[in-house]
């Protein structure tokens, strides 16, 4: 089987798939069986290193860094010269149009690809499972995002996203150590708030990374519950003594630990939380796929690798179909999930990989002389043919 | 001279219309222009392993993944490991030296049988084996307790698990995709009419099937439900060909709860992220499922002009060269300007600057200076590309007009760029004679110091910004290829003109001081 995987890879022409996520993204070429790399989304201009998506810049500067970003996908990190070269796109639904039509832009004209397919990352996570039909999940950094697959058809009127992924884990994580950290500078113990200390993204992804972990149900149950002013004795995670640079340690106590990821399941004013996305995805379905999706249900993003999330998750569904919101609504009361033959951070990606290694991609392409001519990007809403 | 290292200040247009410093640039001597990095193609020309230099030939760097198959990099520092001999210890040997019989029996055998010949130790010469070791970090293969190798480099990548798995599915996916191509080749064929209907439905049907649709199609099949459509093809390919669907998971992983919630634990036994992504296909959760990894190849690139497809920039193809086939930076073909001097900036009347001007040929050079209202001024026809391109600079870029002492004809000799002797400096002072004294105020050599004026448009500006034009002489290399772009006589060589960008500062900041050759 590998010489076979090596005949493809051999292929000078092998499409390159790209999966540009907001904090990680995953190169490789098709026919792989997972990316060579997956890289921070970030680009090094003039010296200072940014994210390739800044909130606040403004088209041009974006298309710099995108186009200083792909460089350093094609030529560092995969080694592939870039002309006459397909490549696939993994990308989310919701993707902004100019964004698409950038991208379209800049791999097209500058480096010359000779097609460009775009694949939505959720129906992409489907092809890993050999299934048509799932419901899909994708807690990445900035959301967390449901869209359910039938027989193949993405049913993109579905779609529903929450802010609630690892960037909100992040801030969470900030915020409780404001209320319970301490901090050792100097030999001195203070509170957080007045060491006067800014984390810096990376420093609360490594703190999420290593100390945070998601917390069985019941022991969540607890704590909610004492949060509401009830005392039950929970006995608490131990604390960790995290050091931060030379001079200052971070005492994350237990309840950091263990309870920033809860505002991913914690229901918000809405009353929505990543479990009540899938409900209520489900309940948006008709009736007779609800069964189906309950029973495929594939979480990915890497997020979503965080130890215990799924069980979690699981625990959470079963918890809430039982109560008032959903108990008369949704006749289902069983879910089971899929694991994908990938690491959960690269799913989409691998599906990408499936679907650039067929014959049939060029038809379901953006072809070059045929955007050069009309320069039209088709998408949903536009009724022009792809190929 | 403080602003010898700010490359930055001073900003050449490249002939895609952005302005680059001269170092980032490169020169196309087939089309005579200036190409910045967005204008030119880069080609991998070879691959190698940045740790012991194999250079391989491409399809063979693909199949290996582009990864060295000898040199590992420390999993959790990154660092190059080291390859460590050690005298085995007594049990080792004996491993190694069990004969493939003694093999299929078992671990339990095996340690009796390591047993018995310790007794007998003493006949087994010690032997070399091998391990890795980080010397900056310590890890070591030892600490994830991997067996040492018997021969230098014999460390295999870890295998992905799902490997397997991924190849049935695409197998499947590719039958699939091959039976939508084949309908469709014969859809596009037949002339029957009845056939081509049963033909499109089967397209629909199948390329639903396997994903990506087009808009339309995927409109056709909403309204009409997601029923299948019943296909020929299910009939034709027989069943076996497709592979299981994945079955749900049974029993969903709990938190490991002695891992996370026990008194001991240890975040440093977890591993970070930039570990854990170094590993793509494993993501290790703790340090000791770390596993050495392949070093990863990198790459030399030549560039080539993408307007007339010639390189302009070629690297020797071996790793150990540094040398280049080809070079052509813009910095060896165009004059390099530099800011000399600025006074503190007044907004009422016309700062005088110094700007200097070096030639970097080696050959005399003539160049001539040019403000932009004179450019826009002359009205002839091989301007007007330089008269549109000056059109199109931003205002709020040029936040100041700059003007040269003398009316026109501003022209100066530039002496080559080389070591210079006797003759040199007689001919260094006969250039002088004839230089417009207003103009240039310092000439030595190769370089110049050229006199200007920077008057500041209005009050509101934040940086001193102005903009000239240069022209001089370039010798071109001729081709078959490239078209004569010139009614002169001589097709290789031609005036160029270049729109250059002067960045003075900020409008506060103080003046320069002079140079001492000029004080």
């Amino acid at each position: 089987m590998t010489s076979f995987i090596d005949s493809l890879a051999a292929n000078e022409k092998t499409a390159v798939i790209i999966d540009i996520g907001h904090a990680y993204t995953k190169c490789g070429f098709a026919g792989n069986s997972a990316p060579r790399h997956i890289i921070p989304t970030t680009v090094t201009i003039n010296g200072n290193t940014q994210r390739v998506f800044d909130d606040n810049s403004d088209q041009t500067s974006l298309r710099e860094r995108l186009t200083e970003f792909i460089r350093l996908i094609y030529y560092k990190y995969n080694i592939a010269n870039c002309r006459e070269r397909r490549v696939v796109i993994i990308e989310s639904v919701i993707s902004p149009t100019s964004f698409r039509h950038l991208l379209a832009e800049i791999l097209l004209e500058q480096f010359e690809a000779s097609s460009l397919a775009f694949v939505p990352s959720h129906l992409g996570a489907t092809y890993t499972l050999g299934r048509s039909t799932a419901l899909v999940l994708d807690v990445g950094y900035k959301e967390a995002q449901i869209m359910p697959v039938a027989e193949g058809v993405t049913l993109a009127v579905q779609f529903e996203s929450l802010p609630y992924a690892g960037q909100a884990i992040h801030k969470q994580i900030e915020l409780l150590l404001r209320q319970h950290a301490l901090v050792i500078q100097q030999g001195q113990k203070k509170p957080f708030n007045e060491a006067n200390i800014t984390l810096s993204e990376d420093v609360l992804e490594d703190i999420k990374v290593r100390c945070c972990f998601i917390s069985p149900f019941p022991r969540a149950q607890i704590n909610a519950k004492n949060k509401l002013g009830s005392d039950e004795p929970i006995k608490e995670a131990s604390p960790v003594d995290y050091p931060l640079g030379p001079d200052a340690i971070i005492h994350i106590p237990g309840i950091v630990r263990e309870f920033a990821c809860e505002v991913l399941f914690e229901q918000d004013i809405d009353g929505k939380s990543i479990a009540t996305l899938i409900l209520d995805s489900l309940l948006e379905s008709s009736l007779d796929l609800r069964r189906q999706f309950a029973d495929n249900i594939l979480v990915i993003g890497g997020t979503a690798m965080m130890p215990g999330f799924l069980h979690r998750l699981n625990a959470e569904l079963n918890h809430l179909v039982n109560i008032a919101t959903y108990v008369n609504k949704l006749a289902i009361k069983q879910f089971h999930f899929h694991s994908p033959p990938a690491n959960l951070n690269f799913t989409g990606w691998l599906g990408g990989s499936i679907f650039g290694s067929l014959d049939t991609l060029e038809s379901q392409s953006i072809i070059r002389e045929k955007y050069l001519e009309n320069g039209i990007v088709p998408d949903w809403f536009t009724g022009e043919q792809a190929a | 001279m403080t602003t010898l290292l700010n490359v930055q200040r001073v900003k050449y247009q490249c002939s895609c219309g952005s302005f680059k410093s001269l170092c980032f640039l490169y020169f196309c001597r087939h089309c005579l222009k200036i190409k910045c990095k967005d204008c030119v193609t880069l080609e991998v020309d070879c691959r190698f392993c940045p740790s012991c230099y194999e250079h391989l030939q491409s399809h063979e760097a693909i199949t290996r993944k582009n990864r060295c198959q000898n040199c590992f990099s420390c999993p959790s520092c990154y660092h190059t490991l080291v390859t460590r001999a050690t005298n085995s210890l007594v049990a080792l040997p004996s491993n190694l030296n069990i004969t493939p019989e003694n093999m299929n029996v078992g671990v339990d055998a095996d340690d009796s049988l390591s047993n018995s010949t310790n007794t007998s130790g003493l006949q087994t010469p010690s032997k070399k084996v091998y391990y890795l070791a980080c010397s900056v970090c310590r890890w070591s293969t030892r600490d994830i307790h991997l067996a040492d190798q018997p021969t230098i480099n014999s460390w295999k990548a870890q295998d992905n698990i799902h490997e397997g798995r991924f190849n049935e599915l695409l197998q499947h996916y590719k039958q699939i995709a091959t039976r939508e191509k084949q309908e469709r080749d014969r859809k596009r064929y037949s002339t029957v009419k009845l056939r081509n209907t049963i033909a499109t439905s089967t397209t629909r049907s199948s390329s639903d099937k396997y994903g990506v649709l087009t808009p339309l199609t995927r409109r056709g099949i909403r309204t009409g439900g997601i029923l299948k459509t019943p296909s020929l093809n299910e009939n034709l390919i027989p069943a076996n060909s497709s592979p299981k669907p994945s079955d749900p998971i049974e029993i969903i992983e709990p938190l490991d709860e002695n891992l996370f919630l026990s008194d001991s634990f240890d975040f440093n036994k977890l591993t970070t992220i930039t570990q854990r992504l170094n590993s793509v296909e494993s993501q290790p959760l703790t340090i000791d499922h770390l596993y050495p990894l392949a070093k990863n190849f990198t790459s030399k690139q030549s560039k080539r002009c993408k307007e007339c497809d010639h390189n302009v920039l070629k690297p020797e193809p071996s790793p150990k060269l540094i040398k280049f086939k080809l070079h052509q930076m813009a910095l060896f073909f165009i004059p390099e300007v530099r800011i000399w001097h600025h006074p503190a900036w007044s907004f009422d009347d016309n700062n005088p600057c110094i700007i200097s001007v070096i030639n970097q040929v080696d050959e005399k050079t003539l160049i001539k200076l040019y403000t932009l209202d004179e450019i826009r001024q002359e009205n002839d026809e091989n301007n007007s590309e330089l008269i549109e391109r000056i059109g199109q600079l931003d205002e709020n870029t040029l936040t100041s007009i700059l003007t040269f002492p003398i009316e026109k004809e501003r022209s100066v000799q530039l002496h080559p760029h080389v070591e210079p002797n006797d003759v040199d400096t007689k001919i260094n002072d006969e250039l002088r004679q004839n230089d417009p004294k207003d103009l240039v105020i310092h000439r030595k050599f190769a370089k110049l110091a050229i006199r200007c004026f920077v008057k500041i448009k209005n009050s509101d500006v934040k940086r001193v910004q102005a903009a000239f034009v240069i022209e001089h002489r370039v010798v071109g290399i001729s081709s078959i290829v490239s078209t004569p772009t010139t009614a002169n006589s001589n097709p290789n060589a031609k005036n160029i003109r270049h729109i250059i960008l002067i960045d003075f500062g900020s409008i506060d900041e103080p003046a320069l001081p002079l140079h001492s050759a000029l004080v």
